[in-house]
């Protein structure tokens, strides 16, 4: 992208919402990879303080948690 | 509630187990979990209403709108992103729900606390450091459904517990001044499983 096409972004009242958009979707998405690898983290920490029974369960969900926030970054990079 | 008999019991969605199969960290030989307490599953309603409103919120929004301001593939990814974060919300609230427990054993009391992501406090006390055991309920809802806090002051500078909204604190109550009792008389718990080395760790 040129400065140019930067500049004509402003022009265009539906181009500019598409970017501040994208701009959301991108840094809401990253931050949600950041806070899933947290709450992954947390799952272990905690099942190692109380082993429960259906701990793989919950392992499973919080894996599933981030593959799920870094397909919604993946998406907002490339398709939005 | 007897508690001569060593029979796992788990009511009210595992917020009040006796004798679970559970163990935890810092468990010692010989050490039995006689109560594992969770806040009464009533905390469920509000967060239920939190990730409803949020839906509600996106419906209305589906509506009005317009198509040519938010595009197919954007109205399909701010669908998707916002069911995503509400599945999220409930996911942190049950693991915050199920990790936040109180622990009852033949020896002592721990308080396990994850307030927030990457937050972790345990506290505990001896049995013998517990001076006074009391329970409050207050509230139309509690005496209704039949929860509240338990407080136990615990000797010198140690800090005091409190196990917040369980479920049937008077028999929670009960339970910890029977073991008190039994551990002031006969200066070991009643469910010791060995005494050869009570200390030795898992």
């Amino acid at each position: 992208m040129t400065p140019q096409d930067f500049l004509a972004i402003f022009n265009d009242d539906s181009q500019l919402f598409r970017f501040f958009f994208k701009s959301f979707a991108i840094i809401g998405s990253t931050l949600f990879v950041f806070y899933s690898l947290a709450v992954l983290r947390q799952t272990y920490m905690m099942l190692r303080t109380i082993e429960e029974t259906g701990g793989s369960i919950m392992r499973i969900i919080s894996w599933s948690q981030l593959i799920i926030a870094i397909i919604l970054a993946f998406l907002a990079w490339i398709f939005l | 509630m007897e508690l001569n008999k060593k029979k796992p019991t788990h009511r009210l969605f595992h917020s009040f187990c006796t004798f679970p199969k559970s163990h935890f960290e810092s468990q010692v030989a010989g050490e039995v979990v006689v109560l594992m307490l969770r806040q009464h599953p009533i905390v469920f309603v509000p967060w239920a209403l939190h990730g409803l409103l949020a839906l509600f919120i996106l419906v209305f929004l589906n509506f009005f709108i317009p198509s040519d301001i938010v595009g197919g593939f954007q109205r399909l990814y701010l669908n998707l992103s916002v069911i995503v974060f509400i599945l999220s919300y409930y996911w942190f609230r049950f693991l915050s729900y199920f990790f936040n427990v109180g622990i009852v054993t033949t020896r002592r009391m721990l308080d396990i606390d994850f307030s927030s992501v990457l937050f972790k406090e345990v506290s505990e006390t001896r049995l013998d450091r517990v001076e006074d055991i009391s329970a409050h309920t207050s509230g139309y809802v509690a005496s209704m459904v039949n929860y509240g806090n338990v407080f136990v002051q615990t000797a010198g500078d140690i800090d005091n517990f409190e196990f917040h909204r369980t479920p049937n604190p008077g028999d929670v109550v009960r339970i910890i001044n029977q073991l008190i009792a039994y551990e002031s008389k006969h200066h070991i718990g009643p469910f010791h499983t060995s005494s050869a080395n009570p200390a030795k760790p898992l």
